[in-house]
């Protein structure tokens, strides 16, 4: 874990778990992205599972659909739980509980009924896939995105190209005539 | 002797838009190899065999190694030049504290398979575009960083030419080249087609903007 992010990751934590309270989905968005420059940089774990967790949880709370759900409220409650250890446990500079705490969250997923069970699993990999993006549209490969998220390459491509990273500005490093040619004359040579 | 070297990225794209049926008649215009490396058929083929939604694209990977359109490159030399050239790209650009690690061993990998073979006429085929951007514009890379991290960072500028020397292409040059060859063709006016192809490889993870598809379509 990089030390400096420790008292950011706390923040973080704390910040969400008001937010989850409050249903204040816009803030924990912003919460989730707050870990990805951190991420990005130094490719921390801890920052990354932080952020997916994070906005996770905002999807499931922006989605009223699984409140339905009989088990949905000792998971909601369980996550609640799960966010302050994780917290308390960083403050008290015990990694591997609050890593627990973290994971505990995305497991307890396994313990519900098969529809919810289904749906936050989902959640949780659209999650992935979604940082996996902000992270690639910081600099790093694709491919080594894709290993720090575990997730695949091909989802990671078929998100990102639904974004705007090609259209950037600075991504533009070679004139498309040159690159046309330069390619023809390769095929003809 | 020509070679094109593919990441995992545009054969990513192909697959998922259909196109990889362009490939064989492809290499036959080409006259060349096409390569692939081993931690790319890993990528595509070895990791993606094990989930049910990419299960068919990796089927249809393998089928073109078997066929010989991808010849897979695999030593120990070649993995000697990854590891060397990771540690180059990923101490380019550091933070206060460390080198911020930008490639993995896929795209390393073809740069490497790119410097050790003794061809004069080769590119890599790259659709991500991180390493391209490191090739070709490192300074605007080093630009992109900063301000996606809003911080200061240490650029190495003395690996800036190293990476200088890799030739870059995209998928959607390659699909410009079939489209002009009749590879692709449909009964439609060619604009059109051509705007279709290329949108569907932006869509799918080719970084080419809007303002390049535009300039494609102005070159028929």
């Amino acid at each position: 874990m990089i030390e400096r992010e420790v008292d950011n990751l706390i923040y973080i934590l704390k910040n969400a778990k008001k937010a989850i309270n409050e249903e204040d989905i816009i803030l924990l968005k912003e919460l989730s992205n707050r870990t990805i420059h951190t991420a990005s940089m130094y490719k921390d774990v801890d920052s990354v599972m932080v952020a997916i967790t994070i906005y996770a949880l905002s999807k499931l709370v922006e989605r009223k659909k699984y409140e339905q759900y009989k088990d949905w409220d000792s998971f909601f409650r369980l996550c609640l739980k799960n966010i302050e250890s994780a917290s308390q446990a960083l403050k008290q500079n015990r990694i591997r509980d609050f890593r627990e705490s973290l994971i505990e969250i995305r497991t307890a997923a396994n313990k519900l009924s098969p529809h919810l069970k289904k749906y936050i699993q989902d959640i949780f990999r659209k999650a992935s896939i979604n940082k996996a993006s902000r992270i690639y549209e910081h600099g790093t490969s694709l491919g080594e995105t894709a290993n720090l998220l575990g997730i695949s390459s091909w989802e990671l491509a078929e998100y990102s190209g639904m974004t705007g990273i090609g259209d950037v500005d600075l991504s533009i490093t070679m004139p498309i005539k040159e690159r046309i040619k330069f390619t023809r004359d390769l095929f003809e040579k | 002797m020509k070679a094109l070297i593919f990441d995992s990225s545009p054969i990513i794209t192909l697959a998922l838009n259909d196109l990889l049926r362009i490939l064989e008649p492809l290499k036959d215009s080409f006259n060349g190899e096409f390569f692939i490396t081993e931690p790319v058929k890993y990528e595509l083929f070895d990791k993606s065999i094990e989930t049910k939604r990419f299960k068919l694209e990796a089927l249809m990977i393998q089928d073109l190694i078997d066929k010989g359109i991808f010849k897979v490159k695999k030593d120990k030399m070649l993995f000697d030049e990854m590891q060397k050239i990771m540690n180059i790209a990923n101490n380019t650009f550091k933070t206060e504290s460390a080198g911020i690690k930008i490639i993995h061993d896929g795209e390393a990998s073809c740069l490497a398979l790119y410097k050790l073979l003794p061809f004069e006429d080769k590119a890599i085929v790259v659709d991500e575009r991180t390493t391209r951007m490191l090739c070709e514009n490192p300074v605007n890379f080093h630009k992109l960083l900063e301000k996606k991290h809003h911080v200061s960072i240490k650029a190495n500028e003395v690996n800036y030419d190293f990476f200088r020397k890799f030739r870059i292409i995209r998928s959607s040059e390659l699909v410009y080249i079939a489209f002009k060859k009749k590879i692709i063709s449909f009964n439609f006016p060619n604009r059109e087609v051509l705007d279709a192809l290329l949108f569907a490889l932006k869509f799918k993870g080719c970084s080419i903007s809007y303002n390049e598809i535009n300039a494609i379509k102005k070159m028929l």
